[in-house]
C-alpha cells in the first residue's frame, strides 16, 4: 500500500517536474529570443553590440576631429607653470585667464574683430544677393551667350586666385583702392567675390528646381519680373540664401592671402593680426623686458587662435540647426 | 465676362507644331472644354490665351481686344493650374490676396473679396494655413479661390481635377458647374478626361495633334462625331469600329464587315450611295448593341450572332465583350441578361444609330 502510495507520489512529483521543465524550457526559449534580440537586434532595431560598436567608431571619429579644438581650448587655459609641468596633460591645475588677457591685447581684439566682421559680413551680404540674381537670370531667362557666360563662371572657379591676384592688385592700386574695403565689395557686387561661382551654381540649381508654374501664376496675378523674383523666387530659396551667406562669411573671415594683399596697410582683420601674432606680442611684451612667465608660449598663441575662431563658432552654434537643414534642403525645393 | 476668339492660331516649338491653325470662338459666359489625348496641344492653346507662351502665327482676341502682345497680367484672366501652383511660403489668405495686393486694391476691398470667395468655396477656416498643411481637395479650392477673387473676364483651368481622387473629382466636377452658373463668367477648361468634358462643358472642342477635330455640344459630339477620332475618343467604353465594304445596289445596300452583313437603313442610302463598293469604317457604340432577349422598343434592329468572351457586371448594366468571326467588340446590355462566357448568343444592333466613316479621310459620311 505504502509502496503504491510512494509510486503515486513519485509519479505526481515527476509530472510536476516535467511541467516545471517544460515551463522553464518555454521561458528560456522566450527569454533567449529576448536576449538575442537585445544583443544582436532585430529587423526593426539595432542590437546592443552593434550599437556599442557603432558609437565607439563614431566617438573615435569625433575625437579625431575634435582633438585639435579640445587641445587648443584646454592649452589656452593653462598657466605657464602648468605648461612646464609634465604631470599636467589635459586638465589644468587652475583655469588661467591670463593668456586670453594677453592675446586680447596683442590682437587688439575690439578693433580687429569689428574690422573682421565688416570685411566678412558686408561683402558676404552683397555676394549672396548678387549671386542669387545671377543664378536666377541663368536659370530662368534664355539669352544669347548664356553658354559662354557659364563657361566663364566655371573658369573663375577653376583658375586659382593666385593667378589673378597680381593684375587685380595692380588695378586696385591704380584706382587707389588698396587697403580699402571696396577691394572686396566691388568684385562681390559684380559676381566676382571669393568663390562666387559656387554660390551662382547653388542659386542656379535652386531656382531651376523651383516650379516654373509658381512664377507663371504670379505673372497672371499681376507681378512684374522683379516682383516675381522678390515675392516668389526669393522666399522659396531661403535655404540657399542661408547656406550661401554662412559659407560666404566663413570664407571671407578665414581668407588671409587675398585680404593681406588687398587690405594691408589699411584695414587689420583678426586673421591678419593673428598671422603677425608673435611679432605683435614681442612688441607689446619685449622678451628682454618681461619675466619668463610673460614670454610668448603655446598657451598664449592658442588663446589668440581661439579668439580668432570664436565669433565663427558662436555664429555656427546659433545657426546650426538652420544651417544643417538648409544644407540638406538646398536644391530640393518643392511644393 | 467676355468672349474669346482664336483666329488661325499656330504655335511651334522648334520643328514641333503644338497648335495648328486653331480657329474657334468661345462665347461670353460659355463653359468651353478643350479635350484631347496627351500632347494634343490643348494646354498650349490655353497657355497661349493666358500669355504664358508667345503665338507663332494668328490672333487671339479677348472680347474685342487683340491680346497677342498684351502681358499676361493685363489680359484680365485668371488661371487654375493642374498643380494648383499655390505660393508655398504664403498663407491661404495671402495666396488669394496676392493678385489684388499687386493691383494696389484697398485692404478692405481685398478682405471682402477673399472672405466672400472663401465662403463660396467653404474654406473660411483654412485662411491662416500654409498650402502644405492642406489636403489635395483643399488646395484645389484655394487655387479656385485665388482665381475667383480677381473677378476676371475669363477663367482658365488646366486639368484642375486630375490630382484629386475619384470620388472628390466627381464631387468637385458638380461644384465647378455650379460655380460657373453662379459667377456667370466665361470658363475655358482643359482636360484629357472625356467624362469631365461631357458632364461640364456647354460646348466641347476636341483636339488631336494640335488640330481642332470638332467643336460642338456634348450631345452632338456623342451622337454625330465628325470623324473616327472624335467617335472613338468621346464615350466610354469607346465606340466599336469595323473595317467594312459597302456592297449591293444603291437601293439595297449592305455593310459587309467580313464577319457579318448589315442592311443599310433607307434614310442613310442617299449619303452612302457615292461610297458603294468602297471601303468604309463602320462604327457602333456599345450602348447600341443590345441583348436580343432584352431589346428596347423603338429601335431599328439588326441581328448579329456572337460568342461571349468576357462579361463585366457594373450593377446597373453589363459590359459584354463579344466575338463575331474575326471581330471583337463591346456591348452594354440590360443587367438581366442571361449571357454567360462561352455562350453563343444573338445581339441586336440599333441601325438608326450606326456611324459610317470614309476609310481614307476618316470623316463621317452623313
Amino acid at each position: 500500500m505504502t509502496s503504491r502510495l510512494r509510486s503515486l507520489r513519485d509519479n505526481a512529483r515527476l509530472g510536476l517536474v516535467a511541467t516545471h521543465v517544460a515551463n522553464a524550457a518555454r521561458w528560456a526559449r522566450q527569454h533567449q529570443d529576448t536576449v538575442r534580440g537585445f544583443l544582436f537586434g532585430s529587423r526593426s532595431r539595432r542590437g546592443l553590440i552593434v550599437t556599442v560598436l557603432l558609437y565607439a567608431v563614431l566617438v573615435a571619429i569625433g575625437f579625431v576631429y575634435l582633438y585639435p579644438l579640445l587641445f587648443m581650448l584646454i592649452t589656452s587655459f593653462k598657466s605657464p607653470t602648468d605648461l612646464l609641468n609634465p604631470m599636467v596633460q589635459w586638465v589644468p591645475t587652475q583655469w588661467y585667464l591670463g593668456n586670453y588677457v594677453k592675446a586680447f591685447r596683442v590682437l587688439n581684439y575690439p578693433s580687429t574683430l569689428l574690422a573682421s566682421i565688416l570685411v566678412s559680413v558686408v561683402p558676404s551680404v552683397i555676394q549672396t544677393m548678387v549671386c542669387s540674381v545671377i543664378g536666377y537670370g541663368l536659370a530662368r531667362y534664355r539669352f544669347w551667350g548664356k553658354g559662354l557666360l557659364f563657361a566663364l563662371i566655371l573658369a573663375t572657379f577653376i583658375i586659382p586666385p593666385q593667378n589673378t591676384v597680381i593684375p587685380q592688385m595692380l588695378t586696385y592700386r591704380q584706382l587707389g583702392l588698396l587697403g580699402n574695403i571696396l577691394c572686396l565689395i566691388l568684385p562681390a557686387s559684380m559676381g566676382q567675390g571669393f568663390r562666387s561661382a559656387i554660390f551662382i551654381l547653388i542659386f542656379y540649381q535652386t531656382f531651376l528646381s523651383l516650379p516654373k508654374v509658381l512664377e507663371e501664376a504670379a505673372r497672371l496675378d499681376g507681378a512684374s519680373d522683379l516682383k516675381v523674383f522678390l515675392k516668389i523666387a526669393v522666399p522659396s530659396a531661403i535655404p540657399a540664401y542661408i547656406v550661401s551667406f554662412i559659407f560666404s562669411v566663413v570664407w571671407y573671415w578665414n581668407e588671409t592671402y587675398l585680404t593681406v594683399v588687398f587690405l594691408e596697410g589699411g584695414i587689420q582683420t583678426l586673421p591678419m593680426q593673428l598671422s603677425k601674432f608673435v611679432q605683435a606680442y614681442e612688441n607689446l611684451y619685449p622678451p628682454g623686458m618681461v619675466n619668463i612667465f610673460d614670454r610668448i608660449n603655446e598657451a598664449v598663441k592658442l588663446s589668440g587662435t581661439f579668439l580668432n575662431i570664436l565669433p565663427l563658432l558662436i555664429m555656427y552654434f546659433i545657426l546650426q540647426k538652420w544651417f544643417v537643414e538648409s544644407v540638406e534642403r538646398t536644391g530640393i525645393v518643392g511644393e | 465676362m467676355a468672349s474669346v476668339t482664336y483666329e488661325h492660331v499656330t504655335k511651334r516649338f522648334g520643328d514641333v507644331i503644338a497648335v495648328n491653325d486653331l480657329s474657334l470662338e468661345v462665347k461670353d459666359k460659355e463653359f468651353l472644354v478643350l479635350v484631347g489625348p496627351s500632347g494634343c496641344g490643348k494646354t498650349t492653346a490655353l497657355r497661349l490665351l493666358a500669355g504664358l507662351e508667345e503665338i507663332t502665327e494668328g490672333k487671339i482676341y479677348i472680347g474685342d481686344r487683340l491680346v497677342n502682345d498684351v502681358a499676361p497680367k493685363d489680359r484680365d484672366i485668371a488661371m487654375v493650374f493642374q498643380s494648383y501652383a499655390l505660393y508655398p511660403h504664403m498663407t491661404v489668405y495671402d495666396n488669394m490676396a496676392f493678385g489684388l495686393k499687386l493691383r494696389k486694391m484697398p485692404k478692405s476691398e481685398i478682405d471682402r473679396r477673399v472672405k466672400e470667395a472663401a465662403a463660396i468655396l467653404g474654406i473660411e477656416q483654412l485662411l491662416d494655413r500654409k498650402p502644405k498643411q492642406l489636403s489635395g481637395g483643399q488646395r484645389q479650392r484655394v487655387a479656385l479661390g485665388r482665381a475667383i477673387v480677381r473677378e476676371p473676364k475669363v477663367f482658365l483651368m488646366d486639368e484642375p481635377l486630375s490630382n484629386l481622387d475619384a470620388k472628390l473629382r466627381v464631387q468637385t466636377r458638380a461644384e465647378l458647374s455650379k460655380l460657373h452658373q453662379r459667377l456667370q463668367t466665361t470658363f475655358i477648361y482643359v482636360t484629357h478626361d472625356q467624362m469631365e468634358a461631357m458632364t461640364m462643358g456647354t460646348r466641347i472642342a476636341v483636339l488631336k495633334d494640335g488640330i481642332l477635330q470638332q467643336l460642338d455640344t456634348p450631345q452632338n459630339l456623342y451622337d454625330k462625331p465628325d470623324n473616327v477620332f472624335v467617335a472613338g475618343f468621346i464615350g466610354s467604353p469607346a465606340m466599336n469600329f469595323f473595317d467594312a465594304t459597302l456592297v449591293g445596289t444603291k437601293e439595297d445596300m449592305y455593310i459587309d464587315t467580313g464577319s457579318f452583313r448589315l442592311k443599310v437603313p433607307a434614310n442613310r442610302l442617299p449619303a452612302l450611295a457615292p461610297h458603294l463598293g468602297k471601303e468604309v469604317v463602320f462604327g457602333i457604340r456599345p450602348d447600341n448593341v443590345h441583348d436580343a432577349e432584352f431589346t428596347p422598343p423603338g429601335i431599328n434592329p439588326a441581328r448579329v450572332p456572337a460568342k461571349v468572351d468576357v462579361t463585366e457586371l457594373m450593377g446597373n448594366e453589363v459590359f459584354v465583350y463579344l466575338v463575331t468571326g474575326k471581330h471583337s467588340y463591346v456591348g452594354r446590355v440590360d443587367p438581366r441578361t442571361n449571357m454567360r462566357v462561352g455562350h453563343n448568343v444573338e445581339v441586336v444592333f440599333d441601325m438608326d444609330r450606326i456611324h459610317v466613316f470614309d476609310k481614307a479621310t476618316e470623316r463621317a459620311i452623313r
